[in-house]
């Protein structure tokens, strides 16, 4: 038979199944804690949570143990649990402006408003390998622990650019450029409810939030490469903005209680956010100021947010002129892209038969012509 | 209350919660009364990827109940390993019984086939759809596309036939031949071969098409126009086997598959293959 | 009157009903009889379909229209905006011409409009045709449903914009009137 590798049935996916666990499961290191996850691997669990778009942090450190760290299989996980729970409420609208900011810089200016925190960050970090032994790397693990005693607002004061007590919420740089009136105002004075791109398949021409909310569940390399692609590809319509405020922070989450109609906060979750300041340079836009992109995912992704504001603002500015906003909605889902691409391992031999089938009739009508 | 019904917390099996379900059951009813249109919908995520059939299998779990049967295939195969997988996932969380057998299904989902016979007035068709979009060929822009279809503006879709046919000969389209549907709205037809077309043409049946990471589902209700598309004086061609027969159950009827660089011929469709050699016998 | 929630099996069964009805114009589908024993049919569309992310009324059956909205979270909001309108009898044309009926571009969003009939025998015959129906496919409805069906054939002469009708008789068997369905008198 021809198709073997085609069948097998329920046999050999039992079969597959039972030799994925078992082997992640009986490996011979030390069974791996969520603890562990969630704090070693924060920023894997942020990504996951973020392109998820579930704000749950032990079901993403569960799904990466289960995903052996594969990612994008991590958010697969996550988004699949999701679909089995129904939607009760919506929360209430959050102010960005309450977020209780635990890093934030603004390289537009060297002294700002609410001023720098540098917080925990490898920017400036040496990129060396640390290959001091893992004896020696105990030792001083447990060293700093004695000393620390409870204190991580000293980091926090170092961390410090210019020395005062940090501020949780800051000034935005953009108030003070509204106030010297060079920023393009495009606040609304309506308030239309956001698109909820998971109840309603977002296509050009979007609204701005069905933009925003398909870029904070993009695929985190997606962004990244189709920033890329625009500064250096094959498409160029995009220059290297200025970033505004680049944060980091915690904020509430509130839903209306059932019964009293009161806000409640439900839970409270990190974000990081940017705002990101474009120079104004087309012939028909007002070239004595400029224009603000946004950006904001969950957990700590700056990577993310920063491409997500310079494509928020590029698109904008593109104003339907290229398929930069079809590119932004429809190709960077994590698992749109991944699942299509692995699809082709399926059989295909129904459609490549029938592909064969047009190669000899083309050929046929050829000698028929020629003969 | 009323959120415990709707939860329903003991089902550990369930994949869909019942608002989903609800969705595209409303997106399935807007398919229906709008033939070939193709219905957004909040397309959820799967136990199985994007791309393997996650828009067929949510048909599947919103129309599905306890009495019903279902017949899952995979390129005519049901033991194609992702159709054992799907109907796997199908009978454990709806409680329906399986068949081999398309005459004792009440629910056939499919990828890239249509059973060869047993469809009638009590089967529903669900076929998975990769690409729903059939003008995607001509057109790129998905602002320009939507156009196109609202007004049945089909016009380069006639002109790159007529290309396609004049240099090449042929139509070259291989499988998912666009048809139009019930003279209104062009659709593409999953990837099944052309040899399956005829039977969506005023088919006793219901045909649902469920595209999950398109995020699209579209439908052909029974008893409606199908017509491919082509010219008055291009007839339409189904795959030519060149008069080979199965080398199994002997049918020359059949869409026939082949080994490769070799003259052997066997059904896509096994389930029939193996009622004709038992009738044969 | 007492409406209840549906079950995930009751909602598919009434589903099912529905997605037939409107595959097969013009053919009587009952719905499942033990919800039809225990209430008033009309309700079971309301009742399998909609849930706290779809809108509906019932501009002439307030108790009723209250209780779904508390039953599946559906919010209620006005005949023009409503995804589903519940009339319990053959509404006016004024009411008719006002649903909405989508776009070109967005078709879906016509509005299901359910009608109660006291049944589906009636003085008035029709000749149904278009895609799912039967050869010589035919529904009877009373003069009163006739002026509704009427406004019905204004409502979807543009296609792909439309309504999609169900015809709901008293003892609880639903008849579907797609958009695509041609009703002509005979």
């Amino acid at each position: 038979m021809g198709y073997v590798s085609a069948r097998g049935g329920l046999d050999a996916i039992r079969a597959a199944e039972r030799l994925v666990r078992r082997l992640r499961l009986t490996s011979e290191s030390s069974w791996l804690e969520e603890d562990q996850i969630l704090e070693k691997l924060r920023l894997l669990v942020d990504r996951v949570m973020g392109e998820a778009g579930l704000w749950a942090p032990r079901l993403a450190a569960k799904a990466l143990r289960q995903s052996e760290g594969d990612a994008t299989e991590a958010v697969h996980l996550l988004r699949a649990y999701r679909s089995t729970l129904p939607r009760f409420a919506y929360s209430e609208p959050a102010d960005a402006d309450d977020v209780s900011v635990e890093r934030r810089i603004v390289p537009a200016f060297q002294r700002v408003p609410g001023s720098q925190l540098l917080g925990r960050s490898v920017d400036y970090t040496a990129r060396f390998l640390e290959r001091q032994s893992d004896d020696l790397a105990r030792e001083e693990a447990e060293k700093l622990r004695s000393e620390a005693s409870g204190t991580p607002d000293d980091e926090r004061s170092e961390a410090h650019a210019d020395g005062d007590t940090p501020q949780r919420s800051p000034q935005r740089l953009l108030e003070m450029l509204r106030e010297m009136d060079l920023v393009v105002d495009r606040r609304r004075a309506d308030d239309p409810e956001p698109f909820d791109i998971t109840r309603t398949p977002a296509r050009p021409p979007a609204a701005r939030s069905a933009l925003l909310s398909s870029m904070t569940r993009a695929d985190t390399g997606a962004l990244v490469n189709q920033w890329y692609r625009n500064i250096l590809g094959p498409d160029g319509y995009l220059h290297e903005v200025t970033l505004g405020e680049v944060r980091h922070g915690a904020i509430d989450v509130e839903v209306r209680h059932p019964v009293t109609g009161l806000p409640v906060c439900v839970s409270s979750v990190r974000v990081t956010e940017v705002e990101a300041i474009e120079d104004l340079e087309g012939v028909d836009e007002d070239r004595t100021k400029f224009d603000v992109g946004y950006g904001l995912c969950f957990g700590h992704n700056e990577r993310k947010a920063i491409a997500m504001a310079n494509l928020d603002i590029a698109c904008h500015r593109d104003a339907g002129r290229t398929q930069l906003e079809q590119s932004l909605l429809l190709t960077t889902d994590a698992l749109d892209s991944a699942g299509f691409l692995e699809h082709l391992k399926l059989p295909h031999y129904v459609t490549f038969r029938s592909m064969i089938e047009r190669k000899f009739a083309m050929r046929k009508a050829r000698n028929r012509d020629a003969s | 209350m009323l959120l415990d019904d709707l939860i329903n917390p003991t089902q550990s099996d369930e994949l869909l919660d019942e608002f989903a379900k609800r969705e595209i059951r409303r997106a399935m009813l807007a398919a229906v009364a709008i033939p070939g249109y193709q219905v957004p919908f909040g397309s959820r995520e799967m136990p199985v990827a994007r791309g393997w059939g996650s828009g067929g299998l949510q048909i599947t779990l919103a129309v599905v109940h306890d009495d019903d049967v279902v017949k899952v295939i995979d390129q005519g195969d049901d033991d194609g390993v992702n159709a054992v997988n799907l109907r796997r996932l199908v009978t454990t969380s709806t409680g329906a019984d399986q068949t081999s057998v398309a005459a004792e299904a009440s629910v056939i989902q499919s990828r890239h086939r249509i059973p060869e016979d047993g469809l009638d007035e009590e089967s529903i068709l669900v076929l998975q759809v990769p690409v729903p979009e059939p003008l995607r060929g001509v057109e790129r822009d998905m602002r320009e596309l939507a156009r196109m279809h609202a007004e049945a503006d089909y016009s380069r879709m006639w002109v790159s036939l007529y290309e396609d046919k004049v240099r090449n000969g042929v139509i070259t389209q291989t499988t998912g031949y666009p048809c139009l549907v019930n003279e209104r709205y062009v659709v593409a037809t999953t990837p099944i071969p052309r040899w399956d077309i005829p039977r969506l043409h005023e088919s006793p049946f219901l045909t649902l098409f469920g595209a999950g990471r398109e995020k699209r589902i579209y439908a052909i209700p029974p008893r409606t126009k199908v017509e491919p598309l082509t010219f008055d004086d291009v007839p339409f061609e189904v795959e030519d086997a060149d008069g080979a027969s199965c080398a199994m159950c002997k049918s020359s009827d059949a869409f026939l598959v082949s080994l490769p660089n070799s003259d052997v011929w066997m059904c896509s469709d096994t389930d029939w293959c193996r009622r004709t050699r038992e009738a044969n016998a | 009157m007492t409406l209840s929630a549906l079950s995930s099996r009751d909602s598919t069964l009434v589903f099912r009903s529905l997605l037939t009805s409107l595959s097969s114009p013009g053919e009587k589908v009952p719905m499942p009889t033990h919800l039809c024993e225990t209430m008033p049919p009309r309700a079971l569309p309301l009742l399998a379909l909609t849930d706290i992310e779809t809108t509906f009324c019932a501009p002439d059956d307030p108790d009723l229209e209250a209780e779904v909205a508390e039953l599946t979270g559906s919010r209620v909001v006005s005949v023009a905006d409503a995804n589903f309108v519940l009339c319990s009898t053959p509404p006016p044309h004024e009411l008719v011409l006002h649903v909405g009926r989508g776009t070109p571009l967005h078709p879906e969003l016509g509005c299901r409009l359910i009608v109660c009939t006291e049944s589906h025998e009636g003085d008035v015959a029709m000749r149904l045709t278009g895609p799912g129906t039967r050869p010589n496919a035919n529904l009877s409805v009373s003069a009163s449903a006739d002026e509704f069906i009427a406004a019905r054939n204004i409502a979807v002469a543009h296609p792909p914009s439309g309504i999609d009708c169900w015809l709901v008789s008293a003892n609880g068997v639903v008849v579907g009137l797609p958009r695509t369905t041609l009703v002509e008198k005979r």
